[in-house]
C-alpha cells in the first residue's frame, strides 16, 4: 500500500503538530509502516503496551471486552487517529481491543524506539509527551464531567458503586 | 529556600538528583498561608502545581460531596503534589484547597515549567512523566467507572 510523505502526514497529527522539520525527520526514522487487511487485530485487551499506532488510511474499531467473550464497541477511528499513545510513558496493559474494520495502513512507534529518543535528549520526544499530557488532561476533565453527570442522574447505580466512586473522587481531589 | 528531607522521599521528587532539586527550588515560588486561608478556590484559574512543604491543607469537592461521593481530604506530608494537571493546561479548579493549619507550599507555575521543560531541565521531564502517567491512570479509572455505571440495568 502506498504511504504518503511521512512529514506531510505527521505534521497534520495533533500529537506531532509542535515538532519542527528536524524533529519530524528524527521521529520518522523510528517509525515502521504497517498494513492490515480487514478484520485484523492490532492488539487485544490486556496485552503488553509496546508502542503506539497512527492510522493513515482505513478504519479501526476500539472494543471493551467485559468478559465471557463479549465485546462492546467504544469507538471507530480513521485517518489521523493515534492509538495506544499512553504506552509511550506507561507500561499498563492495553485497556481495549483494537481491530481493523477495513483494509488499513499506518505507522507504529515502539516504546523502545521512543525511549531511545527520549533518553537520548530528543526535544521532539519531549514535545510529544507534553502534547500527550495535554490531550490526556483534556480527556480526563471531559470524562470526569461525564461521570459526575451520570452520578447525579443515576443515584441507584451510583450507590451500588459508591465505594469505588468515593475512592476515585478522593484520588481526583489531588489532581 | 530549603525543604525538609522528607520532601525528597516522595514521588516524583525521589527521582530528582541534586541538580534537579536545586533547579526545582529555584523555579518554584514559595507561599505561606495561614490556617483557614485558601490556597486556591474552586472556579479560579489554575496557575500551576503545588507541593506541600509543611503544615496541613484540606481539599474538598462540594459538588460530589452533595451527592455523598466525596469527603474532604487532608494532606499533611511534605512533598505531596496538588493540581499537577495545571502544569499542562489552564483550567478552572473544580475543588477548594484550604489551609487547616499554617502551611508552606511551593508553586511551580505552568509557564515556568514549560520553559524549563523545553530547555531540557531533567526535573521538569521527571515531573512531566509523573503527571502524564497520573493523568493516564485517572482517565482509565474514570472510563472504568462510567462503564460500570452504564452496564447496570
Amino acid at each position: 500500500m502506498l504511504h504518503v510523505s511521512l512529514h506531510t502526514f505527521f505534521h497534520e497529527v495533533p500529537l506531532f503538530a509542535g515538532l519542527d522539520a528536524d524533529e519530524l525527520t528524527e521521529l520518522s526514522r523510528e517509525v515502521v509502516t504497517r498494513d492490515w487487511g480487514a478484520g485484523e487485530r492490532l492488539f487485544s485487551q490486556g496485552d503488553v503496551s509496546d508502542g503506539m499506532y497512527v492510522i493513515e488510511r482505513g478504519e479501526v474499531g476500539v472494543f471493551a471486552c467485559p468478559g465471557q467473550g463479549s465485546r462492546v464497541m467504544l469507538a471507530e477511528l480513521g485517518p489521523g487517529a493515534v492509538i495506544g499513545e499512553l504506552s509511550l510513558v506507561d507500561g499498563s496493559p492495553r485497556s481495549a481491543l483494537v481491530e481493523t474494520v477495513s483494509m488499513t495502513s499506518g505507522y507504529f512507534l515502539s516504546r523502545d524506539a521512543f525511549d531511545r529518543l527520549r533518553f537520548g535528549g530528543s526535544l521532539g520526544a519531549t514535545k510529544i509527551v507534553l502534547a500527550l499530557g495535554r490531550t490526556l488532561e483534556q480527556r480526563k476533565r471531559v470524562t470526569e464531567e461525564r461521570l459526575r453527570t451520570l452520578v447525579g442522574s443515576n443515584a441507584e447505580a451510583a450507590e451500588l458503586h459508591s465505594r469505588e466512586l468515593r475512592e476515585l473522587f478522593g484520588r481526583l481531589l489531588k489532581s | 529556600m530549603s525543604v525538609p528531607s522528607e520532601f525528597w522521599s516522595v514521588a516524583p521528587f525521589d527521582a530528582f538528583d541534586a541538580v534537579g532539586r536545586a533547579a526545582f527550588l529555584a523555579a518554584a515560588e514559595r507561599r505561606e498561608v495561614s490556617a483557614g486561608e485558601a490556597v486556591y478556590e474552586r472556579g479560579a484559574t489554575a496557575r500551576g502545581a503545588w507541593a506541600l512543604v509543611s503544615g496541613v491543607v484540606e481539599l474538598s469537592d462540594p459538588e460530589m460531596r452533595s451527592v455523598g461521593m466525596s469527603s474532604p481530604s487532608t494532606y499533611d506530608a511534605p512533598g505531596m503534589l496538588l493540581s499537577t494537571g495545571s502544569l499542562l493546561q489552564a483550567f478552572a479548579h473544580r475543588r477548594h484547597c484550604t489551609a487547616r493549619t499554617d502551611a508552606v507550599l511551593l508553586c511551580l507555575p505552568r509557564e515556568v515549567f514549560e520553559t524549563r521543560l523545553l530547555a531540557g531541565d531533567a526535573f521538569a521531564a521527571r515531573l512531566l512523566d509523573y503527571t502524564v502517567s497520573l493523568s493516564g491512570r485517572e482517565v482509565r479509572a474514570l472510563n472504568a467507572a462510567i462503564h460500570s455505571l452504564l452496564s447496570r440495568p
